[in-house]
C-alpha cells in the first residue's frame, strides 16, 4: 500500500513538474505578447515574437551541456551519494581529447586522430571517475562532498596544468571542427512564421507570413538517446534495482548480497564517463575552442537538476523522467528570462536557485504534514482503545 | 510507611501494533532502592522513557509528590528530580569530569562560565560518593566505572531524587560493582530513591529492598526482597505458560555443513571452534558484547578475520563479501533487522527478491515483476507471513513479521545453513511462538540452525548443542542440554574477575 503512494506521489511529482513547464511557459508568452503589444504602441518597424517553439528549441542547445552529467549524477545520488568534481572531470577529459588529437593527427588519418583522441577523452573521465570511487568507498568515513570538492580542486588543476591559460584550437581543421555536428542541428523544420511590419506612418501593423527553418539541436537528440538508455538501466534492469536498494540502506543491501563498494566503484566511473561526453559535446557547442576553465559550475546545474527531478539526496528514489522534464524547466526558464525579461544570463540563476529550493522543500513539508495527521490520529485510537 | 514518593498508576503505552505497557503500576518510597526486573522486551525500556518524558504514556497516571504531574518531555523530569543513568553512559568523552557534570546548568558569571567554582564544586561532589579522580580529568581517559561515577555526580548536581540505574554494571568487574553498591547505598542512606533495572540477581539481592516485575507488557507483582528469591523471581519473570511455546523436536543432526576453527579476529575474539550439523540447532549465547555477532560477521564475510579456517560443506571458504556467503547457502538473520535486515520502505516482496534477483530476472538483467511476485507469494504462503499482500511495505510490519521476511529472503535464496542473531529481540510472545515453530520446521528440512541469543529460556529449549562465549572466547559447550540450569550457562558467560 505504501510502495503505491509512493508511485502515485512520483507521479504527482513528475505532474507537477509538467505544471511548472506550462505556467513558466504562459508566463513568458504573456510577457512576450505584452512586449509586443508596446512595440506597436511605440511604432517600432519590426514585431517580433521572440518567445516561441521553434525559437526555444533551436536554441536548446546550451542548456543540454549538463544533461549527460545530469543522468550520470542520477546514479550517484540514488545510491545517496554525490559528486562535484564532474565540472572539472569533463573538463579534463575534453582537454586531455584536445591534446591527444594534436599529437595524434601529424602521425595518421586525421578521422581516426579525432576517435583515438575521443577514446582517451572517455578513458580520462572513467579514470577520474573510478578514482573518486576508489576514494569515497575506501574512505567510508569522509564526506563525498569533501572528497570530490578535493578531487575537483585536483583535476581542474591538472586541466590548467595540461593546457595552459591559452584556448586550444585547430583553426580549418575541418575534421576537429565536425565537433561541432555532435552539438548543431542537422535536422531542418521548415515552418511559416508570422511576421508584424509597421508600414510608414502607419497606426496598424501589417502581418505577413513567411517561412522559416528550424533546426533541432543533435544534442537534444543525444540527450534523448542517453536518457533512455539511462531509464532502461534505472528502472527496468536489476542493477538499477541494486543502486536504489544501496540508496534506501546501504548496509542491509551488503546483507542482502549486493557488493556495495563494488557497484559504488562502478557507478563513479559511469558517472565520470558522462562528465567526459559532456566535455566532448562542450568542444562542438565552443566551434572547436577548449578552453581551461570549461564548464566550471556545471556540477552544480546538474545536481541541481536531478533533485528537482524528485531524486532525493538521501538516496534511494527518484525517476529519470523527472530529470529530463527538469531539464526543460531549467531551459525554458533561463531562455525566457533571457529574451522577453532581457536579464544577463547569469542573473538568471536566482530564478533556478528559487525554484530548486522551493521544489525540494515541497515533499519535506507535505510529508511533515502526514506524519502530523497520522500522530494526530493514532493519538485519537489510542485514547478511544 | 512514609507517604509515597512516587506513583505510577495503570501506565499504558501503545507503539504501532504493539502494547508496549499494559496497565503498569509502580510505587517509590523515599530513601529505597527498587528494583524492576522482567525478561528482554518485557516493557523495562518503555516504561523508564515513560518516567522520564522520553515518551508520553496512553494511559494511566503518574504522582510525585502526592500530586498528578505530566512529563511532557525529559526536561520537565530532570527538573522535578528524576534522573537516568544508562548502560553506556551519555558523556561527552572529550570534555573535563566537571563540563560533564554541569553541561547545560554551568556556574556563569554574566556571560562567562567559572571554571574555579564548577571545578570545586564537581569536587565536593565527586568526594560525597567516594570518587577519587580530579574534576579536571578528560572523561574518554576514565574506566566504566569512573564514567558511571560520573554520571551519578551529574544527577545529583541537578538535585536528583529518583535516580534511575538501568544495567549499571553489566560492564563492570565484580570489585567495581561492589563500589557502586557502596555509593548506591550511601545515596539510599541521604533519602534518593533508586530504581535499579537488572538482568543480575546478585545487583537485585544484594543491593534492592524491594522489586517489581514485568512480563510481556504486564504488571506481575511487587515483593519485599525477603520474600522472594532467585527461582520464584525467574518464575514469575518467565511465567509457567511459556513452556508451552517451545516446540517438541527430536534433533536429528546429519553431515556437518560448518565447521569454525581457531577463527580469531584481533580485539573481537579468538580461538573460536564451533560446528554445525544439517538438521541441528546450535545455540550461541554469552552476555552482550562477548564477541557473539562479530564471530558470525566473520563467518559471513561482514567482516574479515585475521586467522583461522571456515569449512562450509567441507570445503574451506573466506568470504571476502556476504554476497559469496549466501551463494555457498549460508543465510545471516542480522541482530539489528530495521537497520541491516531490512529496507523498510520497500515491499515485502521486493525485499526477498533482492538477494535473487538474477534468478527473478528476464536473460539474467530486466527485472520481472511476474517472477518475484511468484516467489513473494510463494515465501508469503510458506512462512505465513501475516500481511494484507507482498506489496505491503515491509516497514509496517510487527517485529515478528518484519524477522520472517527476512528469513524467507534467506530461504528464496535456497540456504541450508542460518544464522540467526537474536531473532526474537524485540518480539511480541505471540510472534516469538511463530519463530520457534519455523525454526523446528526448518530443521525437518535438513537445514542448520546456529542461532546467538541471550534469552536463557529461548537458548535452553530452542538449542541441540549449546556454545557459551565470554570475553571474545569459547569458554564452554554444553552437549546435554536436557539437564542443564540456567545458573551454570551464567557461570560460563560470566568474565573472569580482573585482579580479584
Amino acid at each position: 500500500m505504501k510502495q503505491k503512494k509512493i508511485c502515485q506521489r512520483l507521479i504527482r511529482w513528475e505532474t507537477m513538474l509538467v505544471v511548472l513547464l506550462i505556467v513558466l511557459w504562459v508566463v513568458f508568452d504573456l510577457k512576450d505578447a505584452a512586449s509586443q503589444s508596446a512595440d506597436i504602441a511605440n511604432r517600432k518597424r519590426t514585431i517580433k515574437d521572440v518567445f516561441n517553439l521553434p525559437n526555444m528549441i533551436s536554441g536548446i542547445g546550451p542548456y543540454m551541456l549538463y544533461g549527460f552529467m545530469a543522468l550520470g549524477m542520477t546514479l550517484i545520488l540514488g545510491m545517496g551519494g554525490i559528486d562535484i568534481s564532474i565540472g572539472a572531470i569533463g573538463a579534463m577529459s575534453a582537454a586531455v581529447m584536445a591534446v591527444c588529437y594534436g599529437v595524434f593527427k601529424s602521425a595518421m588519418n586525421p578521422s581516426l586522430a579525432l576517435v583515438l583522441s575521443a577514446v582517451c577523452c572517455l578513458i580520462t573521465g572513467a579514470a577520474c571517475g573510478l578514482l573518486n570511487g576508489a576514494l569515497i568507498t575506501r574512505f567510508r568515513e569522509l564526506f563525498p562532498m569533501i572528497i570530490t570538492l578535493g578531487t575537483q580542486l585536483l583535476y581542474r588543476g591538472l586541466t590548467y596544468l595540461l593546457i595552459g591559460g591559452k584556448p586550444i584550437q585547430y583553426k580549418d581543421d575541418t575534421v576537429w571542427e565536425s565537433l561541432k555536428m555532435l552539438y548543431n542541428g542537422s535536422i531542418k523544420v521548415e515552418y511559416s512564421e508570422k511576421v508584424l511590419k509597421m508600414a510608414k506612418g502607419a497606426t496598424e501593423p501589417t502581418e505577413s507570413y513567411i517561412t522559416s527553418t528550424m533546426s533541432i539541436p543533435n544534442i537534444l537528440l543525444w540527450f534523448f538517446a542517453f536518457a533512455l538508455i539511462f531509464f532502461v538501466f534505472l528502472h527496468l534492469t536489476k542493477w538499477g534495482r541494486q543502486l536504489f536498494a544501496i540508496g534506501t540502506n546501504r548496509e542491509a543491501s551488503r546483507l542482502s548480497g549486493v557488493r556495495v563498494a563494488n557497484f559504488e566503484l562502478i557507478m563513479y566511473m559511469i558517472c565520470g564517463i558522462t562528465a567526459a561526453i559532456s566535455g566532448m559535446f562542450y568542444i562542438g557547442s565552443a566551434s572547436g575552442t577548449m578552453r581551461a576553465d570549461a564548464l566550471k559550475g556545471y556540477e552544480m546545474y546538474a545536481i541541481a537538476a536531478v533533485v528537482l527531478g524528485g531524486f532525493s539526496t538521501n538516496g534511494g528514489t527518484g525517476n529519470i523522467i523527472g530529470v529530463i522534464l527538469s531539464m526543460f524547466v531549467f531551459a525554458v526558464m533561463k531562455k525566457g528570462m533571457g529574451t522577453v525579461f532581457l536579464l544577463i544570463e547569469n542573473a538568471m540563476d536566482l530564478a533556478v536557485g528559487v525554484v530548486l529550493i522551493v521544489a525540494s522543500l515541497l515533499p519535506n513539508i507535505l510529508e511533515d504534514i502526514s506524519i502530523k495527521r497520522r500522530l494526530h490520529r493514532q493519538h485519537k485510537e489510542a485514547a478511544l482503545s | 510507611m512514609a507517604e509515597k514518593l512516587l506513583e505510577m498508576r495503570h501506565i499504558t503505552k501503545i507503539f504501532p501494533g504493539v502494547k508496549a505497557l499494559d496497565g503498569v503500576n509502580f510505587d517509590l518510597n523515599p530513601g529505597e532502592i527498587h528494583a524492576i526486573v522482567g525478561e528482554n522486551g518485557a516493557g523495562k525500556s518503555t516504561f523508564i522513557k515513560v518516567l522520564t518524558g522520553v515518551h508520553q504514556p496512553d494511559g494511566g497516571e503518574i504522582i510525585l509528590d502526592g500530586k498528578p504531574i505530566t512529563m511532557s518531555n525529559p526536561n520537565v523530569a530532570l527538573h522535578r528530580g528524576i534522573a537516568a543513568i544508562y548502560q553506556h553512559a551519555a558523556s561527552y568523552p572529550d570534555l573535563s569530569v566537571a563540563e560533564n557534570i554541569f553541561i547545560g546548568h554551568e556556574f556563569k558569571i554574566g556571560p562567562f562560565i567559572s571554571w574555579r567554582k564548577a571545578n570545586s564544586e564537581a569536587k565536593k561532589l565527586l568526594d560525597s560518593i567516594g570518587a577519587n579522580f580530579a574534576p579536571t580529568a578528560s572523561v574518554g581517559a576514565l574506566s566504566v566505572a569512573q564514567q558511571q561515577m560520573v554520571e551519578i555526580a551529574k544527577a545529583l548536581s541537578q538535585n536528583a531524587r529518583i535516580l534511575i540505574m538501568d544495567e549499571p554494571t553489566a560492564a563492570l568487574s565484580k570489585k567495581e560493582s561492589e563500589e557502586l553498591y557502596n555509593i548506591a547505598r550511601g545515596l539510599r542512606d541521604k533519602g534518593v530513591a533508586i530504581i535499579l533495572i537488572s538482568h543480575r540477581f546478585e545487583d537485585i539481592f544484594g543491593l534492592a529492598d524491594r522489586c517489581t516485575v514485568f512480563r510481556d507488557a504486564h504488571y506481575i507483582g511487587t515483593w519485599p526482597i525477603e520474600e522472594v528469591d532467585e527461582n520464584k523471581l525467574v518464575h514469575y519473570m518467565v511465567g509457567h505458560e511459556i513452556e508451552h511455546y517451545y516446540p517438541e523436536r527430536t534433533p536429528n543432526p546429519g553431515a556437518e555443513v560448518l565447521r569454525v576453527e581457531n577463527l580469531c579476529r584481533t580485539g573481537y575474539f579468538r580461538d573460536i571452534n564451533l560446528n554445525l550439523r544439517a538438521g541441528e540447532i546450535v545455540g550461541l549465547t554469552g552476555l552482550v558484547g562477548a564477541g557473539r555477532t562479530e564471530v558470525v560477521e566473520a563467518v559471513c564475510g561482514v567482516t574479515q578475520f585475521d586467522s583461522g579456517k571456515v569449512y562450509v560443506d567441507g570445503k574451506q571458504q573466506c568470504f571476502r563479501d556476504p554476497k559469496f556467503a549466501m551463494a555457498n547457502g549460508i543465510g545471516l538473520l542480522p541482530e539489528d533487522r530495521q537497520k541491516q535486515g531490512l529496507l523498510l520502505p520497500w515491499s515485502i516482496c521486493r525485499n526477498i527478491s533482492l538477494p535473487i534477483l538474477r534468478k527473478c530476472s528476464k536473460a539474467g538483467i530486466f527485472v520481472s515483476n511476474a517472477a518475484e511476485e511468484r516467489i513473494g507469494n510463494e515465501q508469503k504462503e510458506l512462512l505465513s507471513i501475516k500481511a494484507p499482500t507482498i506489496e505491503t511495505s515491509s516497514g509496517s510490519l510487527s517485529g515478528g513479521n518484519q524477522q520472517k521476511v527476512v528469513i524467507s529472503k534467506q530461504l528464496a535464496a535456497s540456504s541450508h545453513i542460518i544464522i540467526l542473531d537474536e531473532p526474537t529481540k524485540g518480539v511480541d510472545i505471540g510472534s516469538k511462538a511463530a519463530i520457534y515453530q519455523l525454526m523446528a520446521e526448518l530443521t525437518k528440512q535438513g537445514i542448520g540452525i546456529l542461532m546467538i541469543s541471550s534469552e536463557m529460556p529461548e537458548v535452553m529449549n530452542m538449542s541441540d548443542r549449546i556454545y557459551v562465549m565470554s570475553e571474545g572466547r569459547i569458554t564452554k559447550e554444553f552437549t546435554d542440554v536436557r539437564h542443564l540450569t540456567q545458573q551454570e550457562i551464567l557461570s560460563a558467560a560470566m568474565p573472569q574477575e580482573r585482579g580479584a
